[in-house]
């Protein structure tokens, strides 16, 4: 009699955990099925050490609020370009939660030193890929060489298979030069003229399918200067520099009156 | 030892123009300009044409743009066209056809964004434009951009030819209804704050309504 219930006991635990095993999957996907966009995409950012202050959705936006200091910081050209490409993700993969994007970051007494509004264009998060082990090798002499010419230290230069990114090439650079004309060319260089080099070899041959370049130029004393992200497929940019610093990048500069401003009439 | 650092310095100085020039004239030399401000504004719009045969580009750029410019800081969109060996912020090339841009730069931040080519003898409408709070947005062709800020609104305002690199680059666009925001609405450029670095150069019919153009 004791054997039988036993093994009654045993039969009616077994099915227990089997009804509660079921209950417990379908809540979860209930639960994940329910998460709005701003849930997920806070979830995916805090994944990527990504520090939101808040995320949201309000009036069918997202809007992310990130802390920053007084001038901004080198990590939030990072934060922003993985936001937009996060938001587009989401979006992809069949979360109408969005169609716009808010993005304000604040300094440490709460006043807003950048807003971004726009649209989100939805795309697929990039495949999984193999981090290729001579991936970048047969640049690196040439482009230390390059710099080298100009006074401009190489740093570091490398590959990361992030699973939530993608394969992102990762570049550093260090300018010896005091602020000025020589400076800029240096940081030119260590931007846009780094970037194409890089391009062209991963891009030329379709050697490599590079999902974002990340570059960082600082001064030799840990300071940094420029931090600059690249997405190729968007044939966007995105950087934030230092104070003190002008995007010698771009050839375009809006011009103030050549006067000084007038007086309105 | 003072004599071998100088000549070390002028060294790395002539490498860096050398190389530098191999980026594709990306020297770091001032822009010129053609085209009109007005000051203040809530926001500005024209409608800048392309010619109607392609632009000779053989060194440097070209923009031909509509822009505020709040100290420093500024939102523009236009079209571009570079000589197939200046690089763009992208790392690839300027655009060797007039191509729709939009460009910002909030204090620290910065932003670029490249768009489709603008056909010949075409006109798009560019617009940049106060949409609350310090921020702005670009308009091209009515289709509603990216907005960045804050900037210190109103602004100045302006709709210019630039061209960047070398004085080379030919160009020719037409800017017409060149228009400022007020508080509530737009109005034709009002001031006489008309400018031509020749090159590049300018015909002004009005205030509002004028070619930029450069060897062609």
């Amino acid at each position: 009699v004791k054997h039988r219930r036993l093994v009654l006991l045993s039969v009616c635990v077994a099915v227990l955990a089997v009804i509660a095993g079921v209950l417990a999957a379908s809540l979860g996907s209930a639960s994940a099925e329910t998460a709005g966009a701003d849930t997920i995409i806070g979830r995916n950012l805090e994944a990527q050490g990504i520090k939101a202050t808040s995320v949201g959705l309000q009036e069918g936006g997202l809007e992310v609020t990130l802390s920053s200091r007084k001038g901004g910081a080198p990590e939030d050209t990072w934060a922003r370009t993985v936001i937009h490409r996060e938001a587009a993700f989401v979006a992809a993969s069949g979360d109408p939660g969005a169609t716009q994007l808010g993005i304000t970051i604040l300094d440490e007494q709460g006043n807003v030193i950048y807003r971004y509004e726009g649209p989100i264009e939805p795309r697929a998060r990039p495949s999984a890929k193999n981090n290729p082990l001579d991936g970048l090798v047969g640049i690196e002499t040439d482009l230390s060489a390059q710099a080298q010419k100009l006074g401009v230290v190489l740093g570091s230069l490398s590959l990361d298979a992030d699973a939530s990114q993608g394969l992102v090439v990762d570049a550093s650079a260090s300018v010896t030069a005091s602020p000025g004309e020589e400076r800029d060319l240096q940081i030119q260089w260590a931007t846009v003229g780094l970037l194409g080099e890089l391009r062209d070899y991963c891009e030329g041959a379709g050697r490599l399918d590079v999902d974002l370049y990340r570059l960082t130029v600082d001064d030799g004393n840990g300071n940094v200067l420029v931090s600059y992200v690249v997405d190729p497929r968007t044939r966007s940019v995105r950087a934030w520099m230092a104070s003190g610093v002008t995007p010698v990048w771009s050839q375009s500069q809006p011009a103030g009156l050549p006067g000084g401003p007038v007086a309105a009439p | 030892v003072r004599p071998r650092t100088a000549g070390k310095g002028v060294l790395v100085v002539l490498l860096s123009a050398f190389i530098m020039a191999g980026l594709g004239g990306s020297a770091l030399a001032s822009p010129w300009y053609a085209g009109n401000y007005r000051n203040p504004g809530y926001g500005v719009k024209a409608d800048i044409s392309t010619p109607s045969s392609m632009p000779s580009v053989t060194s440097g750029v070209v923009f031909n743009m509509v822009s505020n410019y709040d100290s420093g800081s500024w939102i523009q969109v236009g079209w571009v066209q570079g000589d197939g060996a200046a690089r763009a912020p992208d790392g690839t090339y300027w655009p060797q056809v007039p191509s729709s841009y939009e460009e910002s730069r909030v204090s620290g931040y910065y932003d670029l964004y490249l768009y489709s080519s603008q056909p010949l003898n075409y006109t798009r409408t560019y617009e940049v434009v106060h949409t609350g709070s310090g921020t702005w947005q670009g308009i091209i062709a009515g289709t509603r951009r990216y907005s960045f800020g804050p900037f210190s609104t109103p602004t100045l305002v302006e709709a210019l030819t630039e061209i960047a690199g070398s004085t080379q680059p030919h160009t020719r666009a037409g800017f017409n209804n060149v228009q400022f925001k007020g508080l509530y609405s737009y109005m034709a450029f009002d001031q006489n704050n008309e400018r031509q670095d020749r090159p590049p150069y300018a015909t002004f019919t009005s205030y509002s309504r004028y070619n930029c153009y450069n060897g062609m």
